[in-house]
C-alpha cells in the first residue's frame, strides 16, 4: 500500500480523495441516520396498521362466532338442522353439541358422521366461557367455546384455531410477525405454527407493554418493534412485531448500492483527478528539481513544458531566466579567465619593461664609463707629450719634438673620430641619422674600399666574393663604407695573422648580402645581440676599439632599410647585413 | 495505475456480474384433474411476491414418463398435487423438500413419522378424502334420503383406499345404506362400470388419480346410467358430478403455498406439521338433479357452500 501511495506522488490528489472521502462517508451517515429513521417511522406505522387489521379481524371474526353460535343455540326447533347451518356458516367449527342439563340434545361434525359429545364448558350464568386451547393429533391448535343460556340450554363448540385465525395466520407481510397470547404470556396462536407447536412463551417485554403506540424491546441479541393489542374476549394481547434488522434490510441494501456507486464514482473520477493534479504537479516538482541543480551549478536540460497553460508558461519563464543565468554565467568565466591572460601579460610587459630600463640604466652607466674612459685615455697622451713639449728643462730635437706633436694630433683625431661617432651613435637612436642616399655602383664601392680594408687587413688575407654583373645600389657610400670598413676591422681585431677574412656579397630576391667571415674564436653563444649595443665589447676591452662600431653600424643599415646580425657557422663568426635592391631606376 | 485498475476491476465485474438464477419451484401434476389446485398453489405462491422465486407446473398429462420426467432435477421445492405424483417425486430420490397439495392418508404412505411433526423431506396438506369418505356418505343421505344402495370406484392398491373404506363401511353401517363396489386399476377398466350401475342408487367415487384424471368419462356412464355419482370435492361437481363434500382445491393450493413459502424462507419441512385442508366445502350439482329427476331436500342446498344451477 505504502509503495502505491508513492506512487500516486500527488499530495494534491491524496488530499482531493481525502476531501471527497470524508462528505461521502458524513452524507452516508447522516444519509443513514435519517433514512432508517424515517424508514422505521413508517415501518412502525405499517406494523400498527396491521396490528389494528388483525385486531379487528379477531374482534370481528369472535363477534361473528358468538353471534352465530348465539342465535343457533336460541333457535327453535330441529337443533341438528340448527348446527349444521351454523357449520356451514362457520368454517372454524370442527364440532357443535347443544345439550341441556341432563343431555345432549345434538350434535354434529365436520369430519365425523357420529362425534363423541364434547365436554361440558357452558356454566350457568356465563353467557360465554372460552377454554384453553389444545392440539389434537395433527397438531391444529383447537379452540373451545361454551355458551349458556338462562334457559338452561348450553352450546359447546371446539373450534380450529388456524382457521378462526386464519387473517393471523395468513400475514401477507413476511417481515412481520404476529402471534396471539393468554394471560399468562403463552402463545395461542401465530404467523409462525411452530411456536405454537413448541408451546412457546412471549418475552416478558411484550406480556408488561403498553398497548398505545410502537415500542422497542430485545430479545435473544435481536432488536424488534412491536405493538400489543388487546383481545378482550380471549382475555389476550395480539402482538404485531419485526426485528429492526429485517425492517431496514431493504434501506441497508439501497444505501450500500448507493455508496457502493458513489465509492466507485470516486474511484472512477479519481482517474481524471489524478491526471489534473498531476499535470499541476509534476511542472511544480520540475521546477523544484531545475532549482536545485540551479542551485548545485547549471541546469542539465531545460525543463519539459507540459501541464496546463499557467504551468507551462511558468516553466517557460523558468527556461529562460535559467539560459540567461547560465549565459551570463559564461561570460563571466570568459572574463575572468580574459582578465588572468591581460593581468599576466601586462605584468610581463612590465617586467621586460623594468628589465630594460634597468638595462637601460647600466648601459647608461657603462657608456659614461667607456665614454669617460675612451676621453681620458687620448687626452692623457695629449697632456703628456704637450707637457713633455713645454718642459724648459729638456732640449728637445726638432724630430723628437715632431714624433710628440703627431702623437699628440693622432690622439686628437682619436678623440675627434669618438666624438663624431657618438655624435652619429645619438642621432642614430633619435631616428635622426642623415645618411644621403644615392644610386651607387657596388663595384664602385667595392674597388673604392679594397685598398683600404686591405691595409687594415695587415698579416691576414683578404678574399671579397661579389655576383658577377653590376649591382646597383641606392645607399650612402661613405656611410655603408664605413660600415663594410667597421666589419672587416672586427674581423682582423680578432682573426689569427694568417687567416683569412672573407667578404662575400650574394644577390637574392630581398636585397643584397653581405656576409663578413673570419676565423677567430667568435662570439659565445647567447651575445649575438648584445654585441650590437653601444659599448659593448665581448672581449672585455682586452682588443683596441670604442665598443660604438657595431652599434653605429646597425644604426646606419637600419637607415637604409636593412638588417644586419650575427651568426655562427661552424665555430666561425658571420656578421652580416642586407640592403635593399632597387632605387637605381630613377637615376 | 495498473493496480488501481485490477482494484476497481472486482468491483466493476460485481456490479456487471448477472443476478443469480431465480429458485424453482416445480409443481408436479400427474393429469388434468388435478390441474386447479395446482394453479391455486401457483397463483397464490405469486400473490406474496417472493422475489427470485418462479413457479412452474410441469403437467404429465396422464404420462407416467413424463411423471418421471418432472421429478427430475433440483428445484427449490418440489410441489406435488396428490399421492401419484408424491410418490413419483419421492421415489426419484434426492433431498430436494417436497410439499404436496392434498395427499389423502398421509401417515400411511410412510413419507411422515407424525402429523405434529413430519420428520422427513416431506409435508403439506392432507385433503381428508379418506377420513371425509364416510362424511360424504352422509352428506348424499342428506340430499337423497333415498339412497340405500351406492356402488364405490375405487382403485386397488392405492394407499388412501382402505382408510377411505373403512371410513365408508362404518358411515354405511351407522346410515343404513348398503355398499357395492367396483375396483379400477386402469382407465380400460372404466369401461366395465355399466354392467355394474344396475340396482344401485348412487355411485361413488373414492381417492384415486386413475378415476380423477378419467372423471369426465365416469361422470359420463353413470349419467347414462340416471344415477347421481358423489365426487371429492367442488371441481368434480363443475365436472358432472351430483355432490361433493371435501377439501377446497383453490383452499388446499392456498394452504400449501404458505408452506412452501415459509420452507423457502428457511423453516425446516422436517418440523413443518401437516395442516388439514383449511375449508371442506359441500358443493351440489342442482342442475345434474334435474337432469336425473331428483328432489334434492332443500334444506342440504341451504348448507351447501357451492350450488351449481
Amino acid at each position: 500500500v505504502r509503495r502505491w501511495l508513492e506512487r500516486l506522488e500527488g499530495r494534491f490528489t491524496l488530499a482531493a480523495a481525502a476531501a471527497g472521502i470524508v462528505p461521502l462517508l458524513l452524507v452516508s451517515a447522516v444519509s443513514w441516520y435519517g433514512l432508517s429513521h424515517s424508514y422505521l417511522s413508517l415501518a412502525g406505522s405499517r406494523i400498527e396498521s396491521e396490528a389494528s387489521r388483525l385486531q379487528g379481524s379477531l374482534d370481528g371474526r369472535l363477534e361473528t362466532l358468538v353471534g352465530v353460535l348465539g342465535q343457533t343455540l336460541d333457535a327453535p326447533g330441529d337443533e341438528v338442522w340448527a348446527l349444521r347451518y351454523a357449520a356451514a356458516r362457520l368454517p372454524e367449527v370442527v364440532e357443535l353439541q347443544v345439550r341441556d342439563d341432563a343431555e345432549v340434545l345434538a350434535t354434529w361434525s365436520r369430519f365425523e358422521v357420529a362425534p363423541q359429545p364434547l365436554e361440558p364448558l357452558a356454566r350457568p350464568g356465563e353467557r360465554e366461557v372460552w377454554g384453553p386451547v389444545w392440539r389434537d393429533d395433527w397438531g391444529e391448535p383447537q379452540l373451545t367455546l361454551g355458551l349458556a343460556r338462562a334457559s338452561g340450554r348450553f352450546l359447546e363448540a371446539q373450534l380450529r384455531a388456524p382457521v378462526l385465525w386464519d387473517a393471523l395466520v395468513e400475514l401477507h407481510d413476511p417481515t412481520l410477525h404476529a402471534f396471539l397470547i393468554d394471560s399468562e404470556g403463552r402463545i395461542l396462536a401465530s404467523s409462525d405454527r411452530l411456536e405454537v407447536l413448541r408451546g412457546a412463551r412471549a418475552p416478558d417485554a411484550v406480556g408488561q407493554a403498553r398497548t398505545r403506540g410502537i415500542f422497542g424491546y430485545q430479545h435473544l441479541g435481536v432488536q424488534k418493534l412491536a405493538v400489543v393489542r388487546n383481545v378482550n374476549r380471549l382475555n389476550g394481547r395480539l402482538v404485531v412485531e419485526a426485528p429492526v434488522g429485517t425492517l431496514l434490510a431493504p434501506l441497508h441494501r439501497s444505501l450500500l448500492v448507493l455508496f457502493a456507486s458513489l465509492l466507485l464514482a470516486m474511484m472512477v473520477s479519481f482517474w481524471p483527478g489524478w491526471r489534473l493534479a498531476r499535470s499541476v504537479t509534476r511542472p511544480l516538482d520540475e521546477l523544484a528539481r531545475g532549482a536545485g541543480e540551479l542551485e548545485r551549478g547549471s541546469l542539465e536540460a531545460p525543463l519539459a513544458e507540459t501541464g496546463p497553460p499557467e504551468a507551462r508558461s511558468a516553466v517557460q519563464a523558468f527556461n529562460r531566466m535559467a539560459a540567461e543565468l547560465e549565459r551570463n554565467r559564461a561570460e563571466l568565466k570568459g572574463y575572468a579567465q580574459h582578465l588572468e591572460e591581460r593581468v599576466s601579460e601586462r605584468t610581463e610587459a612590465l617586467r621586460l619593461a623594468l628589465e630594460r630600463a634597468l638595462e637601460a640604466d647600466r648601459a647608461k652607466t657603462r657608456f659614461l664609463a667607456s665614454v669617460s674612459h675612451e676621453l681620458r685615455t687620448p687626452l692623457a697622451n695629449i697632456k703628456g707629450f704637450a707637457s713633455t713639449l713645454l718642459a724648459t728643462d729638456v732640449a728637445w730635437k726638432p724630430e723628437e719634438a715632431s714624433e710628440f706633436l703627431r702623437i699628440i694630433e693622432r690622439e686628437a683625431d682619436r678623440m675627434h673620430r669618438l666624438v663624431n661617432d657618438l655624435l652619429d651613435l645619438a642621432r642614430g637612436e633619435r631616428g635622426e641619422f642623415a645618411v644621403h642616399k644615392r644610386p651607387y655602383p657596388l663595384r664602385r664601392l667595392l674597388r673604392r674600399l679594397y685598398p683600404r680594408l686591405t691595409r687594415m687587413t695587415a698579416g691576414r688575407a683578404l678574399k671579397v666574393i661579389q655576383p658577377d654583373g653590376e649591382i646597383c645600389l641606392c645607399l650612402d657610400p661613405e656611410r655603408i663604407g664605413n660600415v663594410l670598413v667597421n666589419l672587416v676591422e672586427n674581423a682582423t681585431k680578432y682573426a689569427p695573422i694568417g687567416t683569412t677574412i672573407e667578404l662575400n656579397i650574394t644577390q637574392a630576391e630581398d636585397g643584397v648580402h653581405f656576409v663578413v667571415y673570419d676565423e677567430g674564436p667568435g662570439v659565445s653563444p647567447g651575445l649575438e645581440d648584445k654585441v650590437f649595443e653601444p659599448f659593448y665589447r665581448a672581449d672585455e676591452g682586452e682588443t683596441p676599439g670604442t665598443g660604438l662600431g657595431l652599434a653605429i653600424a646597425r644604426a646606419i643599415v637600419s637607415a637604409h632599410g636593412g638588417k644586419i646580425g650575427l651568426n655562427r657557422r661552424g665555430g666561425r663568426t658571420a656578421v652580416w647585413f642586407t640592403l635593399p635592391k632597387g632605387g637605381c631606376d630613377d637615376a | 495505475m495498473r493496480r488501481l485498475v485490477w482494484l476497481l476491476l472486482p468491483l466493476l465485474l460485481a456490479a456487471c456480474r448477472p443476478s443469480a438464477p431465480p429458485r424453482e419451484v416445480r409443481v408436479v401434476v400427474s393429469g388434468p384433474g388435478r390441474l386447479a389446485r395446482a394453479e391455486a398453489f401457483v397463483e397464490r405462491l405469486e400473490d406474496y411476491g417472493l422475489v427470485g422465486v418462479q413457479a412452474r407446473i410441469c403437467d404429465a398429462g396422464g404420462d407416467r414418463g413424463r411423471l418421471r420426467e418432472c421429478a427430475k432435477g433440483s428445484p427449490a421445492i418440489f410441489v406435488t398435487v396428490g399421492g401419484v405424483e408424491t410418490r413419483t417425486v419421492m421415489e426419484a430420490g434426492g433431498q430436494v423438500p417436497v410439499v404436496y397439495v392434498g395427499l389423502a392418508a398421509s401417515l400411511d404412505w410412510g413419507y411422515v413419522e407424525r402429523l405434529s411433526r413430519p420428520g422427513g423431506r416431506t409435508s403439506g396438506v392432507d385433503n381428508n378424502y379418506a377420513e371425509l369418505s364416510g362424511k360424504r356418505l352422509q352428506m348424499l343421505k342428506l340430499a337423497l334420503p333415498e339412497v340405500d344402495r351406492v356402488l364405490v370406484l375405487y382403485q386397488p392398491g392405492v394407499v388412501p383406499t382402505p382408510r377411505g373404506l373403512d371410513s365408508l363401511k362404518r358411515a354405511a353401517a351407522l346410515l343404513d345404506i348398503e355398499l357395492d363396489y367396483f375396483p379400477v386399476v386402469s382407465g380400460a377398466d372404466i369401461e366395465g362400470l355399466p354392467s355394474e350401475l344396475p340396482g344401485n342408487d348412487a355411485a361413488f367415487l373414492m381417492p384415486s388419480f386413475v378415476l380423477e384424471n378419467n372423471l369426465e368419462r365416469v361422470v359420463e356412464i353413470v349419467s347414462e346410467a340416471g344415477l347421481p355419482l358423489v365426487g371429492l370435492d367442488a371441481a368434480q361437481v363443475h365436472a358432472g358430478a351430483f355432490l361433493a363434500y371435501g377439501a377446497s382445491g383453490a383452499a388446499m393450493g392456498r394452504q400449501a403455498a404458505r408452506m412452501a413459502r415459509q420452507v423457502l424462507g428457511g423453516y425446516p419441512i422436517s418440523e413443518m406439521p401437516v395442516e388439514r385442508p383449511q375449508r371442506v366445502e359441500l358443493a351440489v350439482n342442482q342442475a345434474a338433479a334435474k337432469r336425473l329427476g331428483l328432489r334434492v331436500d332443500r334444506r342440504l342446498l341451504d348448507l351447501a357452500d357451492e350450488v351449481v344451477w
